[in-house]
């Protein structure tokens, strides 16, 4: 998903190249970005399944893209599920159930990589179901229950996900003041 | 020019090479490659590349990639040395394809960055980069006598002596402090490591530059620069 911020024609008129300028503009929002995405990284509480970390925010922080065109300037995030973070919303499953990996051995890896057996578990009336591991061959894991199964997943609205348009402004305008300095 | 768009102008090359050996390459010749150590299919190369180029543009998951990939080599009858099944040297592992796919992707990211943070506004507002921590690791390098040794052998130009790990994004220092040889990010496997913009006006009062001096505005070369038809 791309998640874009617009920035219309910085509030001062321009002294320099204009080209040049908005390049400063598109600096100054990417550093902001970036900052302020590594920022929220370092704010993440520990995973509550005790898997690694995944860095999410870190990660995201390194698909801060921009264009210039004329005078727009166009900085993105374009990394899947900030939009959906930003704004809230819910996840369905493409097939029967998400599958959330709740054990370290898998982590990061999705059923479908995992490629050994498993059995689930979904006692009825209830609202989530597991995933246990049925390998004999794989110690690890056998009888380890390794995904929690969900019918959807809500994801709550966070706009601390990026920071705000007067602090977007502001950063362009600094960075345009930078520039000219 | 985007992430996807480096990939995609990297030749597939197999080789026999170790990484040792691939280092020991001229960094203008392995940025133009597509390779992964002891690699010699050049099949299993382009399927590589086209998956790392699917996560670059599509956003297809590095659990796809690898589960793709396990049919792909299965496919062509990949089989490990014996000595090495399990290890990193075996491409079937987790840990091998994450290395291939995570170097890759930061190594066309990094470039794409530079290629950005060096057009001129960019230059004029943000002259530098300050070198940090961003992930952390079970154990970390020493980029503190990295850097140092790194600025001594380029003998500081463009990097600051106030004891911030800061230089100017047109120091030498950046590809002597990489592993690869090459001035972006990643400057050596899973590092953990970033860049952070640094104002103008910051490398000033530092000393990085003269009270009214303005920093050279590079011209990164071509891609395919340098390169004989």
């Amino acid at each position: 998903m791309k998640l874009k911020l617009k920035i219309k024609d910085p509030e001062r008129k321009l002294l320099g190249n204009e080209d040049v300028m908005m390049q400063a503009a598109s600096a100054g929002v990417k550093a902001l970005l970036r900052e302020h995405l590594e920022q929220k990284h370092q704010g993440t509480a520990p995973n509550r399944y005790g898997l690694p970390k995944s860095n999410y925010y870190s990660e995201a922080a390194k698909h801060v893209e921009s264009e210039v065109n004329g005078k727009r300037v166009t900085v993105e995030v374009d990394y899947p599920g900030i939009a959906l973070h930003y704004d809230g919303g819910t996840v369905y499953p493409k097939k029967k159930a998400l599958a959330v990996p709740i054990n370290p051995a898998v982590a990061g890896i999705w059923p479908s990589e995992y490629g050994r057996e498993m059995f689930v578990v979904w006692p009825k009336g209830k609202k989530t179901g597991l995933l246990v591991g049925a390998d004999a061959n794989d110690e690890d894991r056998i009888g380890h229950a390794l995904y929690l199964l969900l019918p959807k997943a809500n994801i709550p609205e966070d706009k601390s996900v990026l920071p705000t348009d007067e602090q977007v402004l502001n950063a362009a305008e600094a960075a345009i003041w930078e520039a000219l300095s | 020019m985007k992430p996807w768009e480096v990939i995609l102008q990297r030749a597939c090359t197999a080789s026999g090479l170790n990484s040792s050996e691939w280092e020991q390459i001229a960094a203008s010749v392995r940025e133009r490659a597509f390779f992964s150590a002891e690699v010699t299919s050049t099949k299993i190369l382009e399927e590589m590349k086209a998956n790392v180029v699917a996560m670059l543009k599509d956003g297809k998951s590095a659990s796809e990639i690898r589960r793709d990939l396990r049919t792909m080599l299965f496919g062509e009858g990949y089989q490990p040395d014996e000595q090495w099944e399990g290890t990193i040297k075996d491409l079937r592992t987790k840990a091998r394809l994450d290395i291939i796919i995570k170097t890759n992707t930061d190594q066309a990211k990094g470039y794409a960055r530079l290629v950005r943070d060096t057009r001129a506004g960019a230059i004029l507002a943000f002259p530098a980069y300050r070198f940090v921590r961003r992930q952390n690791r079970k154990a970390q390098r020493d980029w503190a006598t990295r850097w140092a040794n790194a600025a001594k052998a380029v003998n500081y130009e463009g990097v600051a002596k106030n004891g911030e790990m800061i230089a100017l994004k047109t120091s030498p220092i950046w590809e002597t402090l990489s592993r690869f040889g090459t001035p972006y990010l990643p400057f050596d496997y899973n590092s953990g490591m970033g860049l952070q913009d640094v104002k103008k006006s910051y490398c000033r009062e530092i000393g990085l530059l003269g009270e009214d001096e303005q920093p050279k505005v590079p011209k990164l070369p071509d891609f395919n620069e340098g390169l004989k038809k």
